[in-house]
């Protein structure tokens, strides 16, 4: 069969801009170097647990995010169960509900700051919600930490965002930008939706993905590791495989992120991409998977320990979807922001740390430690004090004609997994208007998207 | 071990080989993954490594 778009990586992104292509009328051809399709957005069944490859069952923006917007474009049905009480704070024993939809057990956020704030965090508080939510100040293009430092210096506060942000992003707030961020942060209050869980996990909703592409007549292949993309008069035209195997190609998307795409394209890639990839700051993180046959927290929301030193957050995945365990097992997974120091005492403190905060598990019960570092990092960012906001990745390689990316790095830094799903949009708005060979444009099936894409505006 | 080995300067200890082993041949500690002779030589793991660090040794291969 004769593909005509090839997508190489098979992560989210890959997967997500491959059905589009499916369902825009391309043949695309997924190139995916592992045995498993997925990246880390996917997991592994480990003792009937689904251990999650990155990922924690957990779409940021829930049912009103980008990634279900983009699901419901292609047709994928995933069920995204929505905690009542999305954001848990634990302080000193006790339990609060930060954000809170329907009825919730723990008391209001109101409670947390008149019994857990002292009066200078009250006021830091007040100040910061009437900066955003009355005024509606203009959210300065920096870093998150030095916006977040212009309110709460010296204040629990601080580490109470980070760990917030760290736990939704894989990245601290001196990796993501402030506006995007904040932005994030306000569309989720205003609207009254946060985080959700994918009912079967990454894996339900990615192996629902290869379905749709299979379906529309895509292909994909495993094990087969991408070597060179083809650039012919400026114009990505085919990808060689390592096996010597030349696929030719309309488009490209090249979803291995900026570092093996400037590899890909080798004397091809424009110099600005190289730059790039110098200056690009992986984060590191490590996910622990805890398994016990009681359930260790009694909500589905993400619950952040705000005294914690190591741990971000935590979250029980299977109280939102039993299917992640084995019948009448329970599965919590945490995760920890680490630097490029000492992995090995990393990984101590936070099994310590988890200990304390549940005291009921033992070292056996963490069935699982994942760690994210070097060419596997939990999250790939390109951002650093003063590029925020500019030089992004953008989503069509600039000089290269027909070569397309939606990787993580791509857009914006909102909210990880659903700056992919906004970019897959875009990506899918890109090929809507795309003049094609033999197929007119203004033909039915390539309906224009134009504007904002927060609606989903399923194809047919 | 047995033909399958680890290059532990590259492992990051993700751990992808220890949840797809099909004999519990991998443990990981301290971040770094180690093969043991439970290993059937299945070859999972060096296809599940995303940063290439798990190796089938040549003379293996010759059998």
């Amino acid at each position: 069969m004769r593909h005509d778009a090839v997508v190489i990586g098979s992560g989210l992104g890959g997967l997500l801009g491959a059905a589009f292509l499916a369902k825009r009328g391309y043949r695309p051809l997924v190139l995916e170097r592992l045995i498993f399709y997925g990246g880390r957005f996917t997991s592994f069944n480990y003792k009937g647990y689904e251990i999650p490859t990155g990922a924690l069952h957990t779409l940021p923006g829930g049912s009103s995010g980008h990634i279900a917007a983009a699901l419901m474009r292609v047709g994928v049905e995933i069920k995204i169960v929505e905690p009542d009480e999305p954001l848990v704070l634990y302080y000193r024993g006790e339990r609060y509900s930060l954000l809170r939809r329907g009825s919730g057990r723990y008391p209001r956020p109101g409670s947390f700051m008149y019994r857990c704030l002292n009066p200078l965090e009250f006021y830091q508080t007040v100040r910061v919600a009437y900066d955003l939510l009355i005024r509606r100040i203009e959210v300065p293009d920096v870093i998150l930490k030095e916006f977040c430092y212009r309110y709460f210096q010296g204040s629990k506060i601080l580490n109470l965002i980070d760990k917030i942000v760290t736990f939704s992003n894989g990245v601290s707030i001196g990796e993501s930008s402030a506006t995007d961020v904040v932005a994030a942060m306000l569309s989720m209050i205003r609207t009254n939706h946060f985080e959700g869980i994918i009912e079967g996990g990454c894996k339900r909703l990615t192996q629902s993905l290869v379905e749709v592409i299979k379906g529309n007549g895509g292909r994909l292949r495993k094990r087969t590791l991408a070597e060179k993309i083809d650039v012919k008069k400026g114009k990505a035209v085919g990808v060689v495989t390592r096996s010597g195997d030349y696929y030719p190609a309309e488009v490209v998307l090249s979803n291995a992120g900026p570092s093996e795409t400037s590899r890909l394209l080798g004397d091809s890639s424009p110099s600005w991409l190289s730059e790039k990839v110098v200056s690009m700051k992986p984060a590191y993180g490590i996910s622990f998977s805890i398994a016990t046959p009681r359930p260790l927290l009694d909500h589905k929301g993400i619950e952040i320990p705000v005294e914690a030193e190591k741990i971000a957050g935590y979250i029980q995945a299977t109280n939102s979807s039993p299917s992640l365990a084995p019948r009448g097992g329970h599965l919590l997974l945490a995760y920890q922001r680490i630097g490029p120091e000492s992995v090995e005492r990393e990984i101590d403190e936070g099994i310590a740390e988890l200990k304390r905060l549940f005291p009921s598990v033992g070292k056996e019960d963490i069935i699982n430690v994942s760690v994210f570092r070097g060419g596997w990092a939990a999250a790939r960012t390109a951002q650093s004090y003063g590029q925020v906001g500019r030089n992004r990745y953008p989503i069509l390689v600039g000089e290269i004609e027909n070569l397309y990316t939606v990787s993580h790095d791509s857009v914006g830094s909102g909210f990880a997994a659903e700056v992919i799903g906004e970019a897959a949009m875009n990506f899918d708005d890109l090929l809507a208007g795309r003049p094609r060979k033999g197929v007119g444009v203004g033909e039915d099936r390539l309906v224009s998207q134009s504007g904002p894409h927060r609606e989903a505006a399923p194809l047919s | 071990m047995l033909g399958i080995s680890v290059l532990k300067d590259k492992c990051v200890g993700c751990s992808y080989c220890l949840l797809i082993c099909p004999v519990d041949a991998i443990g990981v500690s301290g971040g770094k993954a180690q093969i043991d002779d439970k290993c059937i030589l299945c070859d999972k793991c060096v296809y599940v490594c995303p940063v290439e660090a798990i190796e089938r040794q040549e003379e293996f291969e010759a059998l």
